[in-house]
């Protein structure tokens, strides 16, 4: 009986907040510091810590998908992840996407295709199709469409969206 | 959201301690619904405890004797790609396909989906309703089409989780651990219908937490399908679903289990349809009287009625599906 | 020079006559065999590696060093007073800055006699109070501590209910908008018209209440300069903020800057100065600070404007041979509390087809729930559904064809006024996607177990000719590129590609040599709201205008510098030809002699062609497939013709299309705002319950333009693309449904729900004959003429 109220005890210090705490976070390879509520979601961190505005703030609930990013390889809903659950684990944005000052292949072809029309969702949709070429470099139609189901288009880009994934899976299957 | 403490759980017995000594707490894992009550200001705890961080919890195991344990903190989208499950249950594999969107799979876990809260919008919404300790339930005469046509109690609202059904289909059985000590009962008797003191349609006590999921290995022969109707292409909640299991010796159909998703506060076995089926052969004619038995004793409430013939569409699709396999 | 001069424009359905100055337009327009390098080919969308790579900002993404964040305290009630606000415990908060309410802002007048923060609370969502503080987090934690006290008022949700002597009334001056007569036009004599018919039909239509969610929200940065104000906002119309900002706020317009430069779509919910740029503008005052309002998705949804929903009675009476000889439709678009009329609800009855005997009945009404705003081919999109319902009626009870029916009734001039047509290529239309879709094989019954597939098809008639006023200036720089800046703003259409591509072509300049400017009244004039399908038209002549006059001026330099007549000189690509003597110089050689004298070419948009009706016409093709077991509803495949004249950018103009039409698949199907009628107050104001299409839910699109410029609207030929595709999808739907499972559903979404009805209606009980043949009837197919 004691120990456990010991142990209760020290349990209680591990709590944190509900005030301004440091955290530390890898997004796409740089580390960052930051003050901020246990509360506050990736999401917001992302945009009004980082200025990182690429992913967009929709529906704040998992809802949309405008907020996607990779935390550790997997799309996610950035809203739906308090900043304090990421310590430690690699988050990936659309800022992240181009390397050497070239545009990812899945940009490149959105461009192309017109694959966005007001682009508010495109953030997220690039990288949902993102993780999806990072495991499968050609993926059929229907992954295409399966990896890209959790993310709305309010302008309905979808089939332009379709079409511009599908070129970057022909180029792959060329190569 | 209001503001909280967070804290990292180190253990299971870590996780309660807290979840008995902070009266005004919640667990989180995927936080896929946690955070949307929270958002919403329906849910607002003082401390949040991260069960993520436990050791193994996201473990899934098989015993090479045909049964599973999941660790309730194993995400979605990790029991949906695990060989075992497509392999020896494929209906849960069915269910997770088109269960949530990726992005959610890949967050939400198996722990936190069964004990999630009704869609219910009147629950969801800045309603006082039966779940939140008032009386009385707005649903009743209100917008239902969402609302169940089974057990009905002083709440209509439906269990939305898309794994249960199937779950219960393969005989699941969770394990529960509190500051008390570790249970595992049926996943069956873990839903129970809201009423009297119990605003709730899980029979999880404050200070307990879902440890594991168990699947137990089937019959010989056990064959399933999973059905899901949504209001539209994906990512959705069920309007109905159904999930079955049977297996067949010399053609007659030994054991059973139908269960209905979504319109009822908790998955719904279809008892009389199984009845109906049980040591018959499985053919045209019984898969009528069957469909039709799985619909005995509906009653909608306005809005929902067509989810009586959805339900018996499903449960007619299902068994035909199975009719020569 | 400019004059003075009567022009009828024509916005959402709606023509007025009006005065405008304007600059008789001096550009020959391009003839359709004109040879043009950049417009009319694919160009991809300036400022589109901004968009891929994050780094498009929009108004959601202006951050300003020291910015707070605004949140507002809305009613929880449909309709109440408003007996007192406590904000004390708000305003201890720590990191508040800023509090709000109708105790200590400004009265400024707002929707008629109301106000900015109104005694009275109208809908579940009406402003009541605004907080500014250090963080979003502060500012919510800070709603939840202002204590309002309201005495709960009757409401009224129900139009119909509303239209009720008896009934709670939302304004003061009525609930039915210009009186309990409504809107009506007629032409004809009616009853003459049904007595001469054979047949007369009547039924009732209703649409649902669509909410807009443009994924970015009605958001703003409002912040100070002195006594200055610059708003960042995500609007369609600029200049309109501007005004209305400007006015609300007592200021003169020269103090007054907004600027859009990526915005994240407004489908009409964004047309003029809302209340909460002027929250935040009043809130960076009082606290000296730049404040951010960004709504959540939720308030979006209660307060950001919902498409009119509409109960429709249409009467129509034919012959025997299927010309309509009379057509009265009584509509009734519930506009919420604070909507306006401008719905045209009528408009395909009055002007789609040669009918002599019409009347049309328009009521607006207001009601307690969350305002209405133009959408995407405001009242077009309802009336058409119920009319094309009706002509799709109307040939399977006559067993004919849908589209000869359609082809009987064809109106070869405006039955409204007469006037001739610009162009009408809506017959055209139809014989392509008549083919494409395979209309004519169509009567093979294609069933597959209880899946039945049907096609459907419906017409639209929309306008989208623009006229002025709207400029534009370019200027060119001493190394041969070009500034092209207006006031109007690009809200994901491609208005700055399509703008650039008609500069670079009037220039001779590469299009990567011109960059454009738009969404910022002070650098660009002024350009109307990116609304009615109208700013192609509109604003592309005043582009080119510009562009022309900018050539001239260069051209006549050149011609200086080159000893050459400027009438031998021509410019493509950036070079300067003259044919003879055969010389060529680089635009940048003169422009680097002439050094830092600037060219500026001002161009204006013309009046629009007297006496003559512009029109954009389209006609789709929906084939779907039904499980009459499940009600399941799938959209296989859409076919859409369209013409808007010429087609500047096939890319950007494919893509309007695409997108309206699955804007109308979500509007056909799955998408309708829940009200729950015993609080009034909105069950599924989020993105979980409302639904909209994802790509699983999109079918195969395949369309075809009509692409041939209309030479008598205006100098580039172009029709706007932006609202004619929505019109007939969820028409062309709903007959699909009807051709598969023989049921026909005149209420909007077509869910599984009313599908299992109707089904369970017929098999319960046969329909009478002279009705629409139940599935059973199916198979004696009419045969096609």
């Amino acid at each position: 009986m004691k120990d456990t109220v010991r142990s209760g005890v020290l349990a209680q210090r591990r709590r944190r907040g509900p005030g301004k705490l440091q955290l530390r976070l890898n997004v796409n390879g740089e580390t960052y510091e930051v003050m901020v509520e246990p509360r506050r979601t990736l999401l917001d961190v992302l945009r009004d810590d980082l200025g990182l505005t690429g992913a967009k703030k929709v529906c704040d609930r998992g809802q949309c998908g405008a907020c996607t990013v990779l935390l550790q390889g997997v799309p996610v809903y950035s809203c739906l992840k308090l900043a304090i659950e990421c310590e430690g684990k690699p988050v990936e944005t659309v800022e992240g996407l181009m390397s050497n000052g070239r545009l990812h292949p899945l940009q490149q072809a959105f461009i192309d295709h017109d694959a966005f029309q007001c682009g508010f969702c495109t953030p997220g949709i690039l990288m949902s199709l993102k993780a999806l070429f990072d495991r499968n470099d050609s993926p059929t139609e229907d992954e295409v469409r399966q990896a890209v189901e959790g993310n709305l288009c309010r302008c309905g880009a979808y089939s332009k969206v379709l079409q511009a994934a599908l070129s970057v899976a022909r180029a792959n299957e060329q190569e | 959201m209001r503001a909280f403490d967070y804290v990292d759980a180190t253990s299971v017995e870590d996780a309660t301690t807290f979840l008995q000594d902070e009266a005004d707490s919640a667990l989180i894992a995927g936080g896929t619904e946690l955070l949307v009550l929270m958002k919403n200001k329906v849910i607002n705890p003082r401390l949040l405890i991260n069960v993520k961080s436990i050791d193994g919890l996201h473990r899934i195991r098989a015993d090479g004797e045909g049964s599973l344990t999941i660790g309730s903190v194993a995400t979605i989208a990790e029991l949906g790609s695990d060989e075992v499950v497509q392999r020896s249950f494929p209906i849960l594999a069915d269910a997770i396909r088109v269960a949530a969107s990726p992005q959610l799979r890949n967050m939400a876990t198996v722990g936190g989906n069964l004990c999630q809260k009704p869609r219910c919008w009147y629950y969801r919404g800045s309603f006082d309703c039966f779940l939140k300790g008032a009386r009385g339930c707005h649903a009743l005469n209100g917008q239902n089409r969402g609302s169940g046509i089974f057990g009905r109690s002083e709440c209509y609202a439906v269990n939305p989780s898309d794994l249960a059904p199937p779950l219960v289909a393969l005989g699941a059985s969770v394990v529960i651990q509190s500051p008390q000590g570790r249970k595992q009962i049926s996943l069956a008797d873990f839903f129970t219908l809201p009423r009297g003191e119990l605003l709730n349609q899980t029979i999880l006590g404050r200070d307990e937490m879902v440890v594991e999921v168990r699947i137990p290995k089937q019959p010989h022969r056990s064959r399933g399908v999973f059905l899901k109707a949504m209001e539209r292409k994906t990512w959705s909640f069920a309007q109905a679903s159904v999930a079955m299991q049977l297996s067949r010796s010399d053609d007659r159909i030994e054991d059973v289990r139908i269960v209905l998703g979504a319109i009822a506060p908790i998955p719904w076995r279809a008892t009389a349809a199984e009845d109906a089926l049980r040591a018959r052969a499985l053919t045209r004619q019984l898969i009528e009287v069957a469909s039709a038995a799985a619909v005995e004793g509906a009653h909608p409430s306005g809005d929902n009625r067509y989810k009586v013939t959805l339900v018996r569409e499903l449960v007619k699709r299902g068994l035909s599906a199975l009719l020569n396999t | 020079m400019p004059k003075i001069v009567r022009t009828r424009v024509e916005f959402e359905g709606e023509v007025r006559e009006r005065m405008a100055v304007v600059v008789e337009d001096q550009v020959l327009p391009w003839s359709a065999r004109e040879k043009l390098d950049i417009v009319g080919r694919p160009h991809p969308r300036v400022g589109g590696r901004q968009i891929v790579t994050g780094g498009a900002t929009y108004t959601a993404d202006v951050q300003i060093p020291g910015m707070l964040h605004c949140k507002i305290r809305r009613s929880p009630l449909p309709h109440a007073e408003v007996l007192s606000i406590d904000t004390a415990e708000a305003q201890t908060l720590f990191g508040v800055r800023g509090v709000l309410t109708h105790a200590n802002a400004p009265r400024i007048r707002w929707f008629g006699n109301s106000f900015l923060f109104d005694r009275f609370v109208r809908f579940e969502g009406d402003e009541v109070a605004a907080v500014a503080a250090d963080s979003e987090e502060i500012a919510e934690d800070a709603l939840d501590l202002i204590h309002v006290r309201y005495r709960e008022l009757p409401f009224v949700v129900d139009p119909e209910q509303a239209m009720k002597p008896d009934a709670p009334r939302v304004h003061k001056e009525g609930n039915v908008i210009g009186g309990p007569e409504g809107d009506v036009y007629e032409r004809g004599n009616l009853e003459e018209g049904f007595a001469r018919s054979n047949h007369v039909f009547s039924e009732r239509y209703e649409t649902q209440a669509a909410v807009h969610n443009c994924l970015e929200p009605h958001c703003c940065v409002a912040m100070w300069n002195g006594d200055e104000l610059v708003l960042w906002t995500s609007t369609q119309h600029a200049y309109g903020v501007r005004d209305g900002v400007a006015a609300a706020l007592g200021l003169p317009l020269h103090k007054v800057r907004v600027i859009c430069e990526f915005m994240g779509a407004g489908f009409g919910s964004k047309q003029g100065a809302g209340k909460h740029e002027v929250i935040a503008a009043l809130l960076a005052k009082m606290t000296e600070r730049p404040v951010r309002l960004y709504p959540s998705r939720r308030e979006e949804n209660l307060a950001g404007g919902v498409r009119h929903p509409t109960i429709q009675y249409l009467r129509a009476g034919v012959r025997r041979d299927g010309k309509l000889m009379a057509l009265h439709l009584r509509s009734i678009a519930n506009v919420g509390a604070y909507g306006t009329d401008s719905s045209e609800v009528g408009g395909p009855v009055r002007e789609l087809y040669d009918c002599a005997n019409v009347r049309t009945e328009q009521f607006a009404v207001y009601t307690n729930a969350g305002p209405a705003a133009a959408f995407r081919a405001p009242g077009y999109v309802e009336g058409m559904f119920a009319l094309e319902s009706m002509m799709d009626q109307i040939a399977y009870s006559l067993s004919m064809d849908p589209l000869q029916l359609r082809l009987v009734n064809y109106a070869r001039k405006d039955p409204v006024r007469g006037a001739t047509y610009s162009s009408k290529p809506l017959d055209e239309a139809y014989r392509t996607g008549a083919k494409m879709a395979g209309w004519n094989l169509r009567a093979k019954a294609q069933q597959m177990g209880a899946r039945r597939r049907g096609l459907g098809m419906a017409s639209q008639i929309w306008g989208g000719g623009g006229g002025p006023p709207a400029y534009a200036i370019i200027r060119l720089n001493s190394d041969g590129t070009a500034d092209l800046v207006t006031g109007t703003q690009d809200i994901g259409t491609g208005t700055k590609t399509v703008l650039v591509q008609i500069a670079a072509e009037e220039l001779g300049l590469k299009a990567e040599d011109i960059r454009i400017t738009v969404g910022d009244t002070l650098a660009g004039p002024y350009a109307p709201v990116s609304a009615g399908s109208m700013t192609v038209p509109s604003m592309g002549p005043a582009v080119r205008a510009a562009a022309k006059s900018a050539r001239e001026e260069l051209l006549s330099l050149a011609s200086a510098l080159m000893q050459v007549s400027a009438a031998s000189l021509s410019i493509r690509n950036g070079i300067i030809t003259s044919t003879t003597p055969s010389k060529t110089v680089a635009v940048s050689d003169v422009t680097r002699r002439i050094g830092d004298f600037m060219i500026v070419g001002k161009g204006a948009r013309g009046p629009n062609p007297p006496n003559v009706k512009v029109r954009t016409f389209g006609a789709q093709f929906a084939e779907v497939e039904v499980d009459v077991e499940t009600g399941d509803v799938t959209v296989t495949r859409v076919v859409a013709v369209h013409d808007f004249g010429r087609i500047i950018n096939p890319l950007t103009s494919g893509s309007q299309i695409e997108g309206g039409i699955v804007q109308g698949i979500g509007f056909a199907l799955m998408e309708e705002r829940f009200v729950d009628p015993e609080s009034g107050t909105s069950l599924n104001a989020n993105l979980e319950a409302y639904k909209i299409p994802t790509i699983l839910d999109i079918p195969i699109i395949e369309h075809a333009l009509i692409d041939r410029p209309d030479e008598s609207c205006n100098s580039i030929g172009s029709k706007g693309a932006g609202e004619p595709p929505i019109i007939p999808t969820a028409a062309a739907i709903a007959n699909a449904v009807y051709d598969a499972a023989g049921v026909r559903v005149r209420s909007l979404p077509i869910t599984r729900e009313k599908i299992l009805v109707e089904i369970g209606k017929l098999k319960l009980q046969p329909k009478p004959a002279g009705e629409a043949p139940g599935p059973a009837q199916k198979r004696r197919r009419p045969r096609r003429g």
